[in-house]
């Protein structure tokens, strides 16, 4: 059998979007990779392929200031310069995304089809995304509940015309339009990962996962790595040194990493406002 | 009517006025002529060429494209030429010209400016580089504000080496200083600024001219400052640097510093890089993405201004 670092060479040129919604497992899944390529995790040195709505690889590629483009001048091009970007790689890549599938002004996916390999998209229960999505943005449960319930929800958008932030602004759409603008489209293969079962069988999980992207691993390098990338390991080690990836106004990045935790945090209110709004998507995942 | 400016110290003219760059009038002979023209990008098999997704270039000319906005050439070491887009303002234009065009052009003419910001205190310059974003132009403000400094650069520095005092030293070429809507108040503790206004629609920087603020004469270069990011939560490392490494990590500062070679410019870059640290402090200072801005400016006034 072929390394894994042969494989992904061979695959070299293309991408496979780690996408999700905020809070719902990519960083863990993130840790598992380089855990599998490397032999070790350190969070601060997560060697997976960047994140797409990188500012640096943006101006990178077109050798402008993209801080000095709106956003949809932004999105005109985002397409464009990752198959530029893909044409250098060395590998095939891992790409973390938090955008949902959508389209420029010319009705163009921002994600083109033709350099993409799979999207591997991890979902979790919103009910339990709420809170750490609270914590994670340093709000209140309310504020993150109006920001998943929002149809045009974004990331790391600032208004009226800043553009500061290292990375592009990323449209979610809420959190049903992020899955649902995922699961529907038809252009790139999807690959769906539910966090509450690879809590549970996380070796199962990762390893059908990587078979679907079309790479052969072993299930003991799956078990080791899972055991290099467990939840505990990872939460110890940002107490002992930090987590760059963390806002800096909260105490942790890794919380409680509990499916159904919801039950000690949300109130009945939040619940029935959480659900209603998501019903369908929630029962279309087997949450409800 | 021919409008003559001084960019970077190259004398430019053109038949149109620069937005509101200042006219510098001489009877001196253009050494760089921008022309409008109609363009196209450059045919796709053209040997020892880089193609990218909105640039095409070699050792001759560098063509940009930024879309919906302007098409950019840059011929030889003394030609632009630019083509306005269909819904474009010359203010638009004049934006990417003044950013990564005129930085080609420089290249091309061993003029290799720094993507950094630079201050005086008194006779002593001090320079800051760092990459979009990182601080550059809200410390130069912050150090005029509020510890008496004087602004010379705020995004890119060209050093000049003077053989009298054999040194490298720095004067400002850009006269204008650009800030986010958010730090424009420092503006108002400043003497000599103008009134700011956007530099694009829909994009919230203002540009102030700083023409009554700048200091006429060059300024010997006393320190460079490199900002990096660094892996850490919330952690502000320092270092000075010395020998070979000086050279590395300043290299990696120079304004586009990765066309360089594929502009046929490598090695003049390589010796301008390694007589500029020769007779000056290097230091590097990294930041974490959380590290708070008015922290990053505290911990680099207390560390290395005193």
């Amino acid at each position: 059998m072929k390394s894994l670092t042969e494989q992904l060479h061979a695959m070299r040129g293309k991408v496979v979007w780690m996408a999700s919604y905020p809070k719902s497992g990519n960083t863990w899944f993130r840790c598992f990779m380089e855990a599998l390529l490397t032999g070790k995790v350190d969070i601060n040195q997560i060697n997976t392929d960047g994140i797409f709505s990188s500012r640096a690889l943006f101006d990178g590629v077109t050798d402008i200031d993209s801080r000095m483009l709106d956003e949809e001048e932004v999105k005109l091009r985002l397409a464009q310069v990752y198959r530029s970007h893909l044409q250098f790689a060395q590998r095939l890549e891992f790409t973390k995304v938090h955008d949902a599938y959508s389209c420029d002004r010319r009705g163009e996916p921002i994600f083109p089809s033709d350099v993409s390999h799979k999207v591997i998209y991890l979902v979790r229960n919103p009910l339990d995304v709420v809170a750490s999505f609270a914590n994670h943005n340093s709000s209140t449960v309310e504020q993150a509940i109006r920001l998943m319930n929002k149809p045009n929800g974004y990331l790391a958008r600032q208004k009226n015309g800043l553009n500061i932030n290292n990375q592009l602004p990323q449209l979610m759409y809420s959190w049903s339009g992020h899955v649902e603008s995922w699961l529907n489209q038809k252009k790139i293969e999807v690959i769906l990962m539910r966090y509450e079962d690879t809590k549970q069988d996380p070796v199962g999980n990762f390893h059908r996962a990587l078979t679907e992207v079309g790479l052969k691993v072993t299930k003991k390098k799956v078990r080791e790595a899972v055991a290099l990338a467990k939840f505990d390991r990872l939460k110890k080690m940002e107490e002992e040194v930090g987590f760059r990836e963390k806002n800096s106004k909260v105490k942790s990045f890794f919380r409680s990493g509990k499916s159904g935790g919801y039950k000690d945090e949300l109130t009945s209110e939040q619940i029935k406002l959480m659900t209603s709004q998501h019903r369908k998507v929630m029962k279309r995942l087997r949450y409800l | 009517m021919i409008y003559q400016y001084t960019v970077y110290g190259l004398r430019v003219a053109c038949r149109f006025k620069l937005s509101d760059y200042p006219q510098s009038p001489t009877d001196l002979p253009p050494e760089v002529v921008i022309r409008k023209r109609k363009l196209q990008r450059p045919p796709e098999d053209l040997p020892q060429t880089v193609y990218k997704p909105y640039s095409v270039f070699n050792a001759d000319f560098y063509f940009l494209e930024v879309s919906h906005i302007a098409r950019y050439l840059v011929e030889g070491s003394d030609r632009i030429y630019l083509e306005k887009l269909d819904g474009a303002t010359w203010g638009d234009v004049f934006t990417f010209l003044f950013d990564s065009v005129f930085t080609i052009m420089l290249i091309k003419n061993e003029r290799f400016v720094f993507h950094a910001s630079a201050v005086a205190f008194g006779r002593q310059a001090i320079m800051f580089c760092a990459g979009g974003g990182m601080g550059k132009s809200t410390l130069a403000a912050s150090l005029a504000a509020n510890r008496g400094a004087r602004i010379i650069e705020d995004d890119k520095c060209l050093l000049q080496y003077n053989r009298r005092s054999s040194a490298f030293q720095i004067r400002n070429h850009f006269p204008f200083i650009e800030l986010w809507r958010p730090q424009t108040g420092f503006t108002k503790k400043i003497s000599g600024i103008g009134k700011g206004r956007l530099v694009r629609k829909n994009i919230a920087k203002f540009r102030f001219p700083i023409d009554q603020h700048v200091l006429s004469r060059a300024t010997r270069l006393h320190k460079i400052v490199l900002i990096n990011m660094n892996q850490m939560e919330d952690k502000i490392e320092y270092e000075q640097l010395t020998g070979i490494q000086k050279v590395q990590a300043v290299k990696n500062f120079s304004h586009l510093d990765h066309l360089v070679n594929a502009l046929g410019k490598g090695r003049a870059h390589f010796r301008a890089i390694s007589d500029i640290v020769k007779g000056v402090e290097v230091h590097r200072v990294s930041k974490s993405r959380t590290t708070k801005l008015s922290k990053f400016i505290k911990f680099i006034e207390d560390e290395i201004i005193d």
